[in-house]
């Protein structure tokens, strides 16, 4: 191993096209003098600079004597080699106003770490905004003082480029899709509008507002999903939405978080707009002191999990099964996953409606 | 609900731009038992409600997207004419995220024509005298 303080070796001893050029520079007309009489700190943090891999620099001195290496030359244009061994004022004349304070606070002990910083380094002639990551350390002289700084540092400019192109693109995406969620909604009511007016003359106007409560079942369900770009909603936030126009105070909703997929988010929506149209014209809705009771568990069961959802009419009349069974009851038969799996009980209390689904399915796109 | 329909025909100003949105409105004002008075956009609303001292309930979509913004309407007609009642409608917002003026209710489109007729019923027998 070659011993950097050893005086019969040239000094730096390896490290490169940095090193060469620093072995070329007449030393002798320099305020460091002869780089073998360096203090040896100097030598030690020099050596490593120039052995690593890593972009590094030193500032050694009052005048701030610049140091780096070759992996740190290939980033600095033609500024390279120029200023090896030259006071960092002149090195860094572009930015000395942004470095000034990062070098005080170190000179006064600290150490410095700034990630994804921004600078406008002079780039062949060019000042060109560029990230970087660094860490910027003291060096102490042999008597314990501050004498130098040592720093380690990462162009991260083409990383947050990328990242910044991809927030933009992000952002840019949450608009379209807000905006499109704002047509469909738009539309729909134009659908309604339309089909009130052909449907203007027919006689069973019951079945145009059904229609048109179904829709606003549709988008409030639409709604609910656009919060999170279509993809998944909150079980919670599906029912809230799909029975907030029959009156919050009649329903008492309990449940743990669970996320669900689109297509349940739709079935769950018109399967509780049917439940709640039908308690507010048979069932508990329509007595002053009526509730529903909406709640939902996930369970294991075998290998995999379940979804219980229940609803529970209590306070109003009891409940009778219809002698018509129309959409509105096929809706409700579609259960979580539009497959099934729903068992309605008419008893003296009210009605009861337990629909079940393996989890996986409530939660696929 | 015969009973709670009012006497007077009452005017309301149905505020819409899209043309069958518009005349979808007005059709639910006209069998809800009031007179609608018709403005396609937040200008002539303003000058109907200068012209038509009589309009006692605002109808109005926030969505319009080629005049002032919507709300901003309703804000100065809330504070021009305090007595009016205001009803709003939209595509662009929910609930959650419309600031609304003082006495002005909200309904998401697509409409439950039910939920608004009965909101008119109700704001225009509480104006009235």
């Amino acid at each position: 191993m070659a011993d950097v303080h050893d005086p019969r070796l040239p000094f730096p001893t390896s490290g490169g096209d940095c090193a060469a050029t620093l072995r070329a520079i007449n030393w002798v007309a320099h305020p460091l003098g002869d780089p073998l009489a360096w203090p040896a700190p100097l030598k030690t943090a020099v050596q490593i600079v120039l052995s690593s891999g890593f972009p590094m620099m030193v500032h050694w001195g009052a005048e701030l004597f610049t140091f780096y290496n070759d992996a740190y030359a290939c980033s600095l244009g033609r500024k390279h080699p120029g200023q090896l061994g030259q006071p960092a004022r002149e090195w860094w004349s572009e930015m000395w106003d942004q470095l000034t304070p990062i070098f005080d606070r170190v000179l006064a002990g600290e150490t410095v770490f700034v990630e994804n910083g921004r600078y406008t380094p002079d780039r062949d002639g060019v000042s060109k905004e560029a990230f970087f990551t660094h860490s910027h350390s003291p060096l102490w002289d042999a008597d314990g003082r501050v004498a130098g700084i040592f720093l380690v540092v990462t162009e991260t400019t083409s990383e947050v480029v990328a990242k910044r192109d991809r927030d933009a693109a992000t952002e840019q995406q949450l608009l379209l899709n807000e905006e499109l969620a704002h047509r469909i909604k738009n539309t729909m009511s134009v659908v309604q509008a339309i089909a009130h007016q052909t449907l203007d003359k027919v006689e069973d106007q019951e079945a145009v507002t059904a229609f048109g409560k179904r829709l606003s079942a549709l988008a409030a369900a639409n709604d609910v999903l656009t919060r999170d770009q279509w993809s998944t909603a909150k079980l919670g936030d599906v029912a809230t939405g799909a029975l907030a126009t029959f009156g919050e105070d009649r329903f008492v909703l309990s449940g743990p978080d669970v996320i669900i997929g689109p297509r349940a988010t739709l079935s769950l929506s018109l399967m509780l707009h049917e439940l709640a149209t039908n308690a507010a014209k048979y069932g508990a809705l329509t007595a002053p002191a009526g509730r529903v009771a909406v709640d939902w568990v996930v369970r294991r069961e075998g290998d995999k999990d379940v979804l219980d959802l229940r609803w529970t009419e209590r306070g109003g009349p009891p409940a009778a099964e219809p002698t018509r069974k129309g959409f509105g009851s096929r809706l409700i038969r579609m259960g979580l996953t539009g497959s099934g799996g729903v068992e309605l009980r008419y008893e003296a209390q009210g009605l009861t409606v337990a629909a079940t689904a393996p989890l996986y399915q409530v939660q696929e796109a | 609900m015969g009973q709670s329909e009012p006497l007077t025909r009452w005017p309301v100003l149905v505020v819409e731009d899209e043309p069958i949105l518009r005349m979808d409105a007005i059709g639910m004002v006209e069998k809800a038992g009031f007179e609608a008075v018709e403005a396609m956009s937040s200008a002539d609303a303003i000058r109907l409600l200068e012209e038509r001292l009589d309009i006692r309930l605002v109808y109005m979509d926030l969505d319009m997207p080629r005049s002032r913004k919507g709300i901003e309407i309703a804000a100065a007609i809330r504070k021009r004419w305090p007595p009016i009642e205001i009803i709003l409608t939209a595509a662009y917002f929910t609930r959650e995220s419309v600031h609304l003026p003082e006495r002005t209710e909200f309904y998401p489109k697509p409409i439950n024509r039910d939920e608004i007729v009965d909101a008119m019923r109700r704001l225009v027998n509480r104006s009235t005298p």
